[in-house]
């Protein structure tokens, strides 16, 4: 074969297994919960709720025990508890979205094709740790990491995509993502989270994307990318999030690290890390 | 074989002006409601985005027409400029910076531009603000004491009042407002202040700066404000909870929004109550945009997700009268949302 006739049929082939592939990628990364509705109304009743309790109202609303112990000392416990379960059992319109050419990020949909927020975040404070599947290139679903800087204000710190820099991002696009997934340190004061919050702002914007940058580059890193930049924070204080310890980390690393607790999760199976 | 490749090329500059043409489409609208005696004259820029912000669109809306901004918009943390003039200024900035020994920045956080300056905000102190001349785009810092530097904070609001520039920004991580008083002429801080808010004002629509430069935050069922002459807070209080304030040269409005309408309170330049009302909202279940004021007359931008026909609505309320005088529905236009106004 020529390479005159080669190169045009490559192209052709290229073209159609990339979206073929990102066909099949955008099926993948969204976890119906098998559930059927329970009336949680008799448990978030109770003044003191058992284990059996905790597990219940998790597989029904996503919500982990650190959240409902929260969400008791608000007025309105049980309407946000049921609204929770309402969202996390609801069936989801998934679509997609281009970040690059690349890259896309699958988000939830109304009937119209609008993306629209899919659910609540659980009650957030800086230093937690969000997640989600609902990023991939060609057929690698990566995912994507931040970490909260600023929760009155519901902000986090992000890197995005090749081209920019770690910034800021409000904490509403998150409820965009069919999967999502909140986690935090284990076993750590919400002073010393509030600590790593602050350093992650003062030091880790700004910082240019590079999909290959790796965790080794000291207390001043060059170059970050989304789940990177979730280790540095939080390496910088003894605690390394990479649960494969490899030289590069990514989302689904953090995810597994066993320092952290999950406390919310949506579109994401309950019996896996990710 | 040279005749062939010219009519495969052709083929390909021919599908790809139809595909251009079929896949750019126009933003659909439907003038509901304009009575010749009373609708406003009004030029107003309105941006779409995608869930990205990658694919922005710009266009300008009068009382009869819609048509598309030419340029290419840029969006940063409070609203969007147009590419080639954002690149333009972040270049100038960094240049500056890089003089200065400092690393590049790349997102701002607020942008304001009058007739002969330029002031671009990005999160942080006041090291974090520069100033550029109109004209020559020279970059300049602000002058100020260290202990004049109340934190890291999210600028949201400048006005020219006489001969200051009033800053107010939010700090970050915490519920405090700062509000700094800078010499126009000189860019010296004069006074900084830092005021505790409620914790409902959070972002840009919940505080504005009022006409004679004092600073204005909603409130649980008043407004807050932080007086420009004695530095002090007082109160104004209000017949319902305001979830947004916005000022214009002359005047100062609260509104909440409910299912089915609006309520406002309007205040002259003096913070007096010149009224209170209630407006219909063109839907129920409308959510604000943005909202300007204009004399007598409140321009709002409204979303609807509901509606299966209009997803946006621009109307315009004679608050004299507490009237609807003007109403455009706006289609859905492509997987875009409308984020943002301005009012020409």
């Amino acid at each position: 074969m020529r390479l005159k006739h080669f190169l045009p049929l490559f192209c052709i082939l290229f073209t159609l297994i990339y979206f073929i592939y990102s066909g099949i990628v955008e099926k993948q990364g969204y976890y119906k919960p098998l559930h059927s509705q329970v009336n949680l109304d008799p448990i978030l009743s109770k003044s003191i709720l058992e284990e059996s309790d905790y597990k219940l109202i998790f597989e029904q609303t996503g919500i982990a025990r650190p959240i409902v112990e929260e969400l008791k000392t608000m007025p309105d416990f049980k309407q946000k508890v049921l609204g929770f379960q309402k969202n996390y059992l609801s069936a989801q319109i998934i679509g997609s979205a281009d970040i690059n050419f690349f890259t896309k990020e699958d988000v939830i949909n109304d009937k119209d094709t609008n993306a629209i927020p899919g659910f609540e975040l659980a009650p957030y404070h800086n230093g937690y740790i969000f997640l989600t599947k609902s990023t991939y290139t060609m057929s690698w679903r990566h995912g994507h990491a931040g970490i909260v800087i600023d929760a009155k204000r519901g902000k986090t710190l992000e890197a995005l995509s090749p081209g920019t820099s770690s910034m800021e991002q409000d904490v509403n696009k998150w409820r965009y993502y069919p999967t999502f997934k909140m986690m935090r340190l284990k076993d750590v004061n919400q002073a010393k989270l509030d600590e790593i919050a602050s350093y992650a702002y003062s030091n880790l914007q700004g910082i240019p994307y590079d999909i290959f940058a790796d965790k080794n580059q000291g207390q001043a890193p060059n170059a970050t990318h989304c789940s990177l930049l979730v280790w540095q924070a939080f390496k910088s204080f003894g605690f390394d999030l990479d649960a494969t310890d490899g030289l590069l980390v990514s989302p689904a690393n953090i995810a597994s690290s066993p320092f952290l607790e999950t406390l919310q999760i949506f579109g994401f199976n309950p019996d896996k890390d990710w | 074989m040279k005749k062939r490749n010219q009519v495969i090329v052709l083929c390909i500059i021919v599908i790809g002006v139809l595909c251009y043409f079929v896949l750019r489409r126009p933003l659909i609208y439907d003038i509901l409601l304009s009575t010749p005696s009373s609708s406003p004259d009004f030029s107003m820029n309105i941006f779409y985005s995608d869930v990205t912000m990658n694919s922005i669109k710009g266009f300008e809306v009068s009382k009869d027409t819609v048509r598309p901004l030419k340029a290419a918009f840029k969006s940063y943390t409070e609203g969007f400029l147009a590419s080639a003039h954002y690149r333009r200024i972040l270049s100038r900035i960094n240049r500056f910076r890089k003089n200065h020994g400092l690393l590049p920045l790349h997102y701002f956080h607020d942008y304001y531009e009058d007739d002969s300056i330029i002031i671009v905000s990005f999160t942080g102190g006041l090291e974090k603000i520069y100033i550029l001349d109109k004209k020559t785009l020279k970059v300049s810092n602000l002058q100020y004491n260290d202990t004049d530097n109340l934190g890291d904070m999210y600028v949201s609001h400048i006005r020219r009042v006489n001969d200051r520039l009033i800053l107010l920004g939010g700090e970050v991580n915490a519920y405090n407002a700062f509000i700094y008083q800078i010499d126009a002429a000189n860019l010296s801080v004069k006074k900084a202040i830092k005021t505790a808010t409620h914790p409902s004002a959070v972002q840009e629509e919940h505080y504005t700066i009022d006409t004679s430069g004092n600073a204005v935050f909603i409130s649980k069922g008043t407004l807050q404000v932080l007086s420009y002459e004695r530095g002090e807070s007082f109160h104004i209080p209000l017949p319902f909870d305001p979830q947004y304030v916005f000022s214009n040269e002359t005047q100062t409005i609260a509104l909440s929004l409910d299912d089915v309408s609006m309520h406002y309170a309007l205040y002259d330049h003096k913070l007096s109550l010149s009224h209170t009302g209630e407006l219909a909202l063109p839907s129920q279940n409308a959510l604000l945009v943005d909202a300007f004021l204009r004399t007598t007359q409140l321009f709002l931008i409204s979303y609807d997700h509901a509606n299966n026909v209009y997803r946006n609505y621009i109307t315009c309320y004679d608050l004299f009268t507490d009237k609807l005088i003007y109403c455009m529905g706006l289609h859905k236009y492509k997987d875009s949302a409308l984020l943002d106004g301005s009012l020409n």
